[in-house]
């Protein structure tokens, strides 16, 4: 393993020290662990180093060595250097440390990567019994990241349709991540998708590639939502002793209308729309929808559906 | 995909070096703290690399300078790796949606709202709201569970299980709380079911001290992956998704046999058979069940159970 780390700061030292473009050919005789190698062995090996500095944040980039272009040589551009410079005390970093640590996300070190570039923290008291997953793992994350972050265009398909958006913010709700922004050429309306949804992501084109509405507010995109603007509607519904405090938990706006002689409680809950029924079918048949007429007899019709 | 130790070790070594040079004679303490470091060899190890490493010709004046010093670290002749890096898009999101997810919970600090503050004023200085993260409402119990976990506290609780909507009671010894998937879960070691049991914290009902103690692990648990991995007894079955129910193959971890069109063939894997009689129910005629007998038989049941309650009702 440390032959491997010392090649790749060594392959790194030399083309930062250099001022202009090296080729191939130069590292393969210059840098120290990539001698007495054959052709196919360099290459597969360079291949790699280059993969493992690129998952690192540094990506070498092809440069000619001379006016004529003739011969390609690596460097390292400017953009793989930090231009941040957030300013954090080491009180910010450790609270800062100690969030990342909570929110664990299957290996993914992303979080306490870049905790180390903005100069490390000391983690106290690592022993909450706190956690929470973000769902961190997608590679498409950093892509809606980076297209918010420089106004690029992504391109994606979305319910098995191709679309581009100029992506505005992204939000991570309700153990989802959202994405919201304009279909350039539609109607101009903000459209919100969810990641697990996406398929054949990838950012392209340039940097700055439109202008986002001033003051947008990533909270704003699930207010955008179907099931958020409607007015509610009324149903009744009859609980078990047993379940009927979870629902009256689960719908904050919820109310005890009555009782029943077993003990359980009739319910008046408000809902947007037919997601009820996905709700109340995970009671099973310790609940069961009084009024609206129609709720009642599209579960009744649902439950038929597969006699 | 996880990082592998030769990429983590890089990782810290390339954090380390620029800041080193930026901040000279650092205390061994100081970088063992910052850096993660939980062995002195541990540093030792990672400065003799770097003494190995340099320009080409590798002689005395080519390599780096890289040792301990009694208290100190001391590294020099590494100019050309003098500049901080840059965070990567994922490491930036990573870092700021863990603090903005914490810093809305009772967990957060001013000192964590200050970071974030100045994070998001680094990254987004003329759109400071463009990225948000929140963890699910913290239900009633949360934090009880969470101090009992911590003090070793036995709980005796009132729990309403997910799989079979009853109600039981039981002893537990709480071992973490863990937002995933949009709730609050609780992993604890169940004294009713003998093993360690993962509970879902918005089910709990009520919550007592039993007046026991336990002795809590020196660490708490890696967190428990909420997503359902089939066991060796796992129950499966094969169904056909309509267009109205193709949701499922996204929501769910299975395996897709076949696309007609019209149907998606998938296969589902399950604990317990209720999981995929609801699923069925509440699909209705837009999935329809292919193979799978337990499921099948529990679907029945379900159904006609809850058929005759609205029978029964019928206004």
């Amino acid at each position: 393993m440390s032959t491997v780390v010392e090649r790749l700061i060594n392959l790194l030292a030399y083309l930062v020290d250099s001022s202009r473009p090296v080729t191939a050919d130069r590292i393969r005789n210059t840098v120290a662990g990539y001698q007495s190698l054959s052709d196919q062995a360099f290459h597969r090996k360079f291949e790699r180093d280059k993969a493992s500095l690129r998952e690192l944040g540094i990506e070498l980039e092809k440069e000619a060595t001379d006016v004529w272009e003739v011969e390609w040589g690596y460097v390292v551009p400017d953009r793989n250097y930090r231009t941040i410079e957030p300013g954090l005390t080491d009180e910010e970093r450790t609270a800062l440390a100690l969030a990342v640590h909570m929110v664990r996300s299957g290996g993914w070190p992303s979080g306490a990567n870049g905790l180390l570039k903005l100069g490390g923290a000391r983690l106290a008291d690592t022993d909450t019994p706190v956690g929470a997953d973000l769902g961190l793992g997608s590679e498409y994350l950093g892509l809606i990241f980076q297209a918010v972050l420089e106004r690029r265009r992504l391109r994606f398909t979305y319910r098995g349709r191709p679309r581009t958006l100029h992506t505005y913010a992204m939000h991570h709700r309700r153990g989802h991540w959202y994405f919201a922004g304009v279909e350039p050429g539609q109607d101009g309306t903000i459209r919100t998708y969810r990641l697990d949804r996406t398929e054949q992501l990838e950012v392209v084109g340039e940097p700055d590639a439109f202008p986002r509405p001033e003051g947008f507010s990533a909270r704003d995109i699930l207010a955008s939502l179907p099931w958020e603007q409607r007015e509610p509607k009324r149903s009744l519904i009859e609980c078990d002793a047993d379940i009927a405090w979870w629902v009256e938990d689960r719908f904050p706006d919820a109310t005890a209308v009555g009782r029943t002689e077993a003990g359980g409680t009739i319910l008046e809950v408000p809902y947007m729309s037919d997601s009820l029924l996905d709700m109340v079918i995970q009671l099973d048949d310790a609940a069961v929808i009084l009024d609206p007429p129609e709720l009642r007899a599209e579960m009744v019709r649902r439950l038929k559906a597969g006699r | 995909m996880t990082a592998s130790k030769t990429q983590q070790r890089l990782a810290r070594i390339l954090a380390l070096v620029p800041w080193a040079l930026a901040n000279p004679y650092p205390t061994v303490t100081e970088v063992m703290e910052r850096f993660g470091y939980t062995s002195r060899s541990q540093l030792a190890d990672d400065l003799n690399l770097l003494f190995c490493c340099g320009l080409p010709g590798y002689g005395p004046g080519d390599l780096m300078v890289a040792y301990m010093d009694g208290d100190e670290v001391v590294l020099d002749m590494a100019d050309y790796l003098s500049r901080p890096l840059r965070l990567t898009p994922h490491e930036a999101l990573g870092l700021l949606s863990a603090g903005l997810a914490v810093a809305g919970t009772s967990q957060g600090n001013e000192a964590l709202a200050r970071a974030v503050e100045k994070l998001t004023g680094a990254l987004f200085p003329e759109a400071p709201t463009v990225i948000a993260a929140e963890l699910p409402p913290e239900p009633d119990h949360l934090d009880t569970l969470r101090r009992a976990a911590q003090d070793g506290t036995v709980l005796t609780i009132t729990y309403l299980s997910l799989s079979t909507n009853r109600t039981t009671v039981r002893a537990i010894e709480p071992l973490m709380v863990h937002a995933s998937m949009g709730s609050w879960y609780l992993l604890a070691n169940c004294r009713l079911a003998g093993d360690r049991r993962l509970f879902r914290v918005d089910r709990i009902r009520s919550v007592n001290e039993s007046g026991e103690v336990f002795e809590p692990p020196a660490k708490p648990p890696a967190a428990t992956n909420v997503d359902y991995t089939p066991s060796a007894d796992a129950i499966y079955a094969r169904l056909a998704l309509r267009s109205g129910a193709r949701w499922v193959a996204e929501y769910y971890p299975v395996e897709i046999l076949e696309d007609t069109g019209e149907e998606l063939v998938i296969r589902f894997a399950m604990s317990d058979a209720r999981v995929g009689a609801r699923l069925l129910l509440r699909l209705g005629d837009q999935a329809r069940l292919i193979e799978g007998r337990e499921v099948r038989e529990e679907t029945g049941r379900l159904r006609e159970a809850i058929l005759a309650r609205y029978e029964a009702s019928g206004v």
